[in-house]
């Protein structure tokens, strides 16, 4: 028997590579000598059955200390979990942004897309007329008012009113809503007017057990002048009329902007967590609007609302909150029966808002049966 | 390959016309080169920085080819220990006189194969030197047993003299059998000797074996060969064809 086949040989003869004269003597060699033939065996189910050298050999063979990296596993690891963090927070953010628009922003906007049933819709001047309806067919002015105090509360109102009411965001969202509404323009101001008048005379019904407050500031844009027997139907009015027009000034970008805006302060721990109230909101129940130097946002505990089944369409709140959050004042708004009246007052002294640096803020409550 | 290089570089440096057509081909010749030697010469350049004493060469040829050296190694032995020693040693002996083994690779085959090819043979070395040349019974567990078992006593009853002269029998006959067999194996020619002991008698599969011998017919190939043995066989006059047959299925595994 002659010498055993070189390595080399062997493996060009298990990759194919040899040929001719070559092959022919591999080939020969191979069947008459077991060695040769077992080792050619071996090799070929080795090649077969390709196996993965565990990590502790490559340290042990590169001497890498056992903390050390082998440039190909753990170098990369370092450089991509930030990287990945940084673009989970990026998807989370983004997901924020979007329920905030769909879910927060976007039933402000739908909203007020439509006409408000039941609701003084009319702009602030002519809510504040005594005959709107009129004055808008005869396009004059409106006549003089029998008192004299009214008639300078409305002068004076609308005088304010129809300088804000040009303001470049109002007139794009009277664009906007234009082509919905002006259909149905005639039948709301006849439908408005009913309700106004319905609502004076069941607020001068029930004068004798509301307490109409001195002159405050509304939502900084007008003054409440008038006071005494006319205040509270002025007043009621003007909350709906001047709501009417905060609906009417709000197109969907801004309310989407604070909606996401409340979701952040909420993730970020500056604030209630807003969700509770709109989920609250969706479920069976009255729906609250807070509106004033405070938002939905500040309310601490927005649950409690769910248990204020007392609290009807048409009415309204305003609270005076202090530095801590703690509701100093009630004044009920609208008409309220006794035991309602009693339950409002107990409830909105047990609200606690989110403290601030003012001395001093306000927030008014309204009712609302359609959730937002 | 020669010839294509030839042209390529006839292309690249030959004075031809300096237009815009022939500036892309010769761009394009030129980034297939770039390829060409970037993905075929790697094992190449790969060796050669080694036995120039690059480190960093060392380090990546030891991270891309120590998976062909350990499945040479995990063949023979299980411990953990002992694997990474045969390991280790297989690397001191690919560095021993400055890579002597490595600079006398010559590129008949891949690197990878005539690395699993040293490896097992200097893997086999070090075990037989620790453990002898049968160092493979090391694999094989041996259990005390207490007394023999059960089963052994009740063979030993059913032992008469008619079996043993039976068995006896058996196994005279079976021993003519095999060296007939042999004799007409021996009488086959190199390639068909080979293919019948790579598959009967080193178990590997037909396929692969075809594949080694690069025998696109190999299931042709090996009936044509179990024909010419059986026809050696029935040559000799001792046996009748009924046992001829059932030796031969008996030896094939398949």
């Amino acid at each position: 028997m002659s010498e055993h086949i070189a390595g080399e040989d062997l493996a060009a003869f298990v990759d194919g590579t040899l040929q001719g004269k070559e092959k022919a003597g591999i080939e020969s060699h191979l069947s008459r000598c077991p060695e040769c033939l077992e080792a050619l065996t071996e090799i070929v189910e080795i090649r077969s059955r390709p196996v993965k050298i565990p990590s502790d050999f490559l340290r042990s063979a590169l001497k890498v200390p056992d903390e050390g990296t082998l440039g190909e596993k753990e170098a990369p690891a370092r450089t991509a979990l930030p990287m990945r963090l940084a673009f989970g927070i990026a998807a989370v953010f983004l997901v924020v942004v979007v329920l905030g628009y769909f879910i927060l922003g976007g039933g402000r906007s739908r909203r007020a897309r439509f006409p408000l049933e039941g609701r003084d819709d009319r702009p602030l001047a002519e809510a504040l007329s005594p005959e709107p309806a009129k004055a808008e067919e005869s396009g004059r002015a409106p006549a003089a008012l029998p008192e004299p105090a009214r008639a300078k509360k409305a002068k004076s109102g609308a005088g304010e009113i129809m300088s804000t009411a040009k303001s470049a965001p109002v007139a794009q969202a009277e664009a906007v809503l234009k082509p919905a509404a002006a259909p149905q323009d005639k039948a709301t101001l006849r439908m408005a007017d009913e309700v106004a008048k319905d609502r004076r005379q069941e607020a001068e019904a029930a004068v004798g057990g509301v307490q109409a407050p001195a002159e405050k500031d509304r939502l900084g844009e007008t003054k409440l002048a008038a006071s005494g027997a006319a205040g509270v139907p002025a007043r009621v009015e003007e909350y709906q009329s001047a709501d009417a027009k905060m609906l009417r000034s709000r197109p969907a970008g801004p309310a989407a902007a604070d909606g996401a805006l409340q979701l952040f302060l909420a993730a970020t721990g500056r604030a209630a967590a807003p969700l509770g109230l709109r989920i609250a909101a969706l479920a069976p129940g009255p729906f609250i609007r807070i509106e004033g130097d405070v938002s939905p946002a500040d309310l601490r505990d927005p649950g409690v609302l769910r248990e204020w089944t007392w609290f009807r369409r048409g009415t309204a709140l305003e609270l005076a909150i202090g530095p801590d959050g703690s509701v100093t004042a009630v004044s009920l708004i609208g008409t309220w029966d006794r035991r309602a009246g009693a339950l409002a007052e107990e409830a909105s002294g047990k609200l606690l808002f989110s403290p601030s640096r003012k001395s001093s803020r306000r927030a008014v409550l309204t009712a609302d049966d359609v959730p937002l | 390959m020669q010839a294509i290089m030839g042209n390529t570089f006839a292309i690249l440096c030959g004075p031809g016309r300096n237009d815009a057509r022939t500036l892309d081909i010769r761009g394009a010749f030129l980034v297939i080169i770039v390829f060409m030697k970037w993905f075929g010469g790697s094992d190449a350049d790969l060796l050669r920085a080694v036995l120039e004493d690059d480190t960093a060469a060392w380090q990546k040829f030891i991270l891309g080819y120590s998976n062909f050296i350990y499945g040479a190694i995990v063949r023979y032995t299980d411990d953990y220990d002992e694997k990474m020693a045969v390991y280790l040693h297989v690397l001191e002996k690919l560095r021993e006189d400055r890579f002597e083994r490595l600079r006398s690779f010559a590129f008949k085959s891949k690197l990878s194969t005539w690395l699993t090819v040293v490896s097992r043979r200097l893997a086999l070395d070090f075990l037989r030197s620790r453990y002898g040349r049968d160092f493979s019974l090391k694999k094989v567990r041996v259990v005390s047993i207490d007394g023999e078992p059960a089963y052994l006593h009740l063979l030993a009853d059913t032992v008469t003299p008619e079996t043993k002269l039976a068995a006896a029998e058996r196994r005279e006959n079976r021993q003519h059998l095999e060296s007939s067999m042999r004799q007409a194996i021996d009488k086959l020619d190199d390639r068909e000797r080979l293919a019948v002991q790579l598959v009967y008698f080193q178990g590997l599969k037909i396929k692969e074996v075809g594949r080694l011998l690069k025998m696109p017919s190999a299931y042709k190939f090996l009936a044509r060969t179990l024909k010419k043995i059986r026809g050696e066989m029935e040559r000799a006059p001792r046996f009748i064809r009924a046992e001829i047959e059932d030796a031969l299925e008996g030896e094939s595994h398949e």
